[in-house]
């Protein structure tokens, strides 16, 4: 079977992983890995934490082929919303890929860098306020919040990624927003509230 | 919050490399990971519907149940439970406080969906919490009148105990709970 080359569109490297190219799939991970790990470094704690769900996000891609939606021809954000779930899940995910995973080698021991590296954000206590109070949503919220805001993807091409209609993504996405704030709301009563305690 | 930092985060190349090479073998066919993937899937498709049929199966026997345990409630944030067992939520008792201040024992709550209700009305329920649960006792509502769930049902868990879930009466044959028999 004959690879494509790098200028091939995700349509066209996704028909060949289907059909089972494996330098294609690699293709699609030369092209996306980045976008995906830095999705997932705003859900998880550590940098080795989204190394292994970009890891993850990408088996489930192969494992569950026949439902990868492709939007406007790309496959990123199908990547996104499933780090999102995979995020969430990972203890089940990690068990399930737990061989794969082994095949990829651990860091050193290191300084631990995990609040430095989380979306370049952390190092202000505001940002890291917002990150802890988006990481208390449940993952439909984290999700519409990540697709529509962070990754500004618009509401036709999520509502076609989640399979609902773009009013209802708006409408979640308002939802969610509300939450968020609520909860960053109840984040800042937090301390004086300890106080009086 | 888009990162376009100077110094965005990146993925480690040594484990970006070998992660590659693992992707490029599980996707090329007739190699031995890629074998060994489709068998891992096809064990991943027939188990969850074993299971499915079983549950189906259980559902159906178990589909009304007395409570036989009422020394605790399970009070659901959310209609989830997993097949641990595990659920949104709280497990709760009701402590018999005495004079002295001693621990007074638990005592058999007779009206699960109002001793759910007092803890939703108290704000240590909450949807929109992962865990269902507010993260601290800093989060209660002492006037009690925190929005209560309309309808809460009252259902079986396997162990005996009364389980309280909003949603309508179906909500427990969804989640492969017993109903209350009357």
């Amino acid at each position: 079977m004959t690879s494509f080359d790098a200028d091939a569109n995700d349509a066209q490297l996704w028909s060949h992983v289907r059909a089972g190219d494996g330098e294609s799939f690699g293709l699609l991970f030369d092209r996306h890995r980045d976008r995906v790990f830095r999705y997932s470094l705003r859900l998880v704690r550590s940098h080795v934490d989204a190394e292994d769900v970009t890891a993850m996000v990408f088996l489930e891609a192969w494992r569950r082929q026949s439902r990868v939606r492709l939007v406007n021809g790309s496959i990123i954000a199908w990547l996104l919303a499933t780090a999102t779930n995979v995020a969430r899940n990972r203890l089940r995910s990690a068990v399930r890929y737990q061989r794969m995973l082994n095949k990829i080698p651990r860091p050193e021991p290191a300084p631990d860098h995990s609040n430095s590296v989380l979306d370049g954000l952390a190092v202000e206590p505001a940002h890291r306020t917002v990150q802890e109070a988006f990481r208390r949503l449940n993952r439909r919220d984290q999700e519409i919040l990540s697709l529509c805001v962070l990754e500004e993807l618009s509401a036709p091409d999520v509502g076609e990624l989640l399979g609902i209609a773009p009013g209802a993504v708006r409408a979640r996405l308002m939802r969610a927003k509300r939450r968020l704030i609520h909860t960053l709301d109840v984040e800042s009563l937090k301390e004086p509230l300890g106080e009086t305690r | 919050m888009n990162t376009d930092d100077e110094n965005p985060p990146v993925f480690d190349e040594s484990r970006s490399a070998a992660l590659r090479v693992v992707l490029v073998d599980v996707a090329e066919i007739g190699t031995e990971q890629n074998r060994r993937f489709r068998v891992v899937q096809r064990a991943w498709t027939i188990v969850p519907a074993s299971l499915l049929i079983l549950g189906l199966s259980a559902g159906t026997f178990f589909a009304v149940q007395n409570v036989t345990d009422k020394n605790s409630v399970a009070c659901f944030a959310r209609a989830e439970l997993d097949w641990r067992g595990s659920f949104p939520g709280t497990t709760a008792v009701s402590l018999v406080g005495t004079r002295d201040g001693t621990d007074g024992g638990s005592a058999p709550i007779a009206d699960a969906i109002g001793f759910c209700s007092d803890l939703w009305a108290q704000h240590s329920l909450d949807a929109s919490y992962p865990n269902g649960t507010p993260p601290g006792p800093g989060y209660n509502d002492r006037t009690f009148s925190h929005p209560v769930p309309s309808p809460l049902t009252e259902c079986v868990m396997k162990n005996g105990t009364a389980a309280v879930i909003p949603g309508d009466p179906d909500v427990c044959g969804k989640l492969g709970l017993a109903s209350k028999s009357q």
